[in-house]
């Protein structure tokens, strides 16, 4: 018999599929056994199948401070710094100031700033915010997506967390619906933001 | 939610879109509480579970494949994972605390020793940093001087002035845990 306060979880999880096969089993006897988880069963699938609410944050307060500031960039640090050739402790500290509006200079075109980064030596690089439904050029090199996404010239998409070792070479990207985007950039030699 | 619905914020999720995130919580927290609640049977823990649980779908959102589950069930699977890291991190504290493994309560005159001990190694530290990282932390610390003031002082644009005195920071930070 399951125990009450089990139900939903169980239940949410037998329509998910999430469950293991005796788990599973158990739960569809007690649904053939009882009305009541019968009904149970159907409230937690309306809960599941309810359409995307509006107010997205709700309840959402610790989560949503987290994301404020550099520690949503967390996990792209390594290859930042690989790409940057810094340490990790460096590009840390660069993505904690890319909320920062003091850091962004007007870019090349309208939606597009820039950021200028101290890289490891002989490398020029760069970070540009593009807003979404703006284009621009970016220089041939390396570029490590941090927020948002693009599509270049030839319909090819990149997203958070994507590296595109040919930017510069499939013509203007456009910034897509969503968040700014954010490219860090490894210039190829000769090449200026 | 349909699976289109659903897709379109798996997709927002993955490009970095923080209200997509938002939305994901509160459509499914509720059900990850009550999944999570029934293995660890502490609310909470179970709380704190579901809010580890959307900070790591933010950051594995460019690993989640929609053909494969869907991402409900992707959710349930991270909580119940860390939900079982969680039961095992109780199980050995709970062994720890069986066989009287806990640290004894510092003593006052230690606790000064070490806070001394703590600014001199500070200090230590400091005095490895390039330079250029250093003066701007000297001037913050013993001028009392802010970001702005700092970028005046030096002739530096602020925003670097910001980046040199956090990446300052995070190795002061790096090479005292070390230490420690």
């Amino acid at each position: 018999m399951l125990v009450s306060s089990d139900l939903d979880g169980l239940l949410a999880e037998y329509l998910l599929g999430t469950l293991e096969a005796d788990e599973a089993a158990e739960v569809a006897k007690e649904l053939e056994r009882s009305s009541e988880a019968r009904e149970r069963l159907e409230s937690v699938r309306a809960r599941l199948e309810a359409p995307p609410p509006t107010d997205g944050w709700s309840g959402f307060n610790a989560v949503a401070a987290w994301l404020e500031g550099g520690r949503r960039f967390e996990h792209l640090v390594p290859r930042l710094a690989a790409l940057f050739e810094v340490s990790e402790t460096a590009g840390r500290a660069l993505v904690d100031t890319l909320d920062d509006d003091d850091v962004w200079e007007d870019g090349p075109a309208d939606g597009v700033e820039v950021m200028q980064v101290d890289a490891g030596p002989g490398r020029v690089a760069v970070v540009y915010r593009v807003q979404p439904g703006s284009s621009v050029r970016l220089p041939r090199g390396r570029v490590l997506v941090l927020e948002g996404s693009y599509r270049d010239g030839q319909n090819v998409e990149v997203w958070r967390g994507q590296l595109d070792e040919r930017p510069g070479e499939r013509g203007m990207v456009l910034a897509l619906e969503g968040p700014p985007c954010l490219c860090a950039c490894v210039l190829a030699p000769g090449e200026r933001p | 939610m349909t699976p289109e619905q659903a897709r379109v914020l798996s997709d927002a999720l993955a490009k970095g879109d923080r209200a997509a995130l938002g939305a994901l919580y509160t459509a499914y927290a509720s059900t990850l509480l009550s999944v999570v609640l029934r293995l660890v049977r502490n609310r909470a823990e179970a709380e704190e579970i579901v809010q580890e649980t959307f900070i790591e779908a933010w950051r594995r959102a460019e690993q989640y494949q929609p053909e494969r589950a869907n991402v409900a069930a992707w959710l349930v699977t991270i909580a119940k994972s860390r939900a079982i890291d969680k039961l095992r991190g109780r199980a050995v504290a709970e062994r720890a605390v069986a066989n009287e493994v806990e640290a004894p309560a510092p003593r006052q005159p230690d606790e000064v020793v070490e806070a001394v001990r703590s600014r001199t190694a500070v200090r230590r530290v400091l005095a490895t940093l390039p330079v250029e990282q250093r003066s701007l932390l000297e001037l913050a610390w013993d001028e009392g001087l802010s970001h702005t003031e700092i970028a005046a002082r030096t002739g530096l644009p602020l925003g670097t002035v910001k980046t040199r005195t956090r990446t300052a920071l995070m190795t002061l930070k790096d090479v005292l845990r070390e230490h420690a």
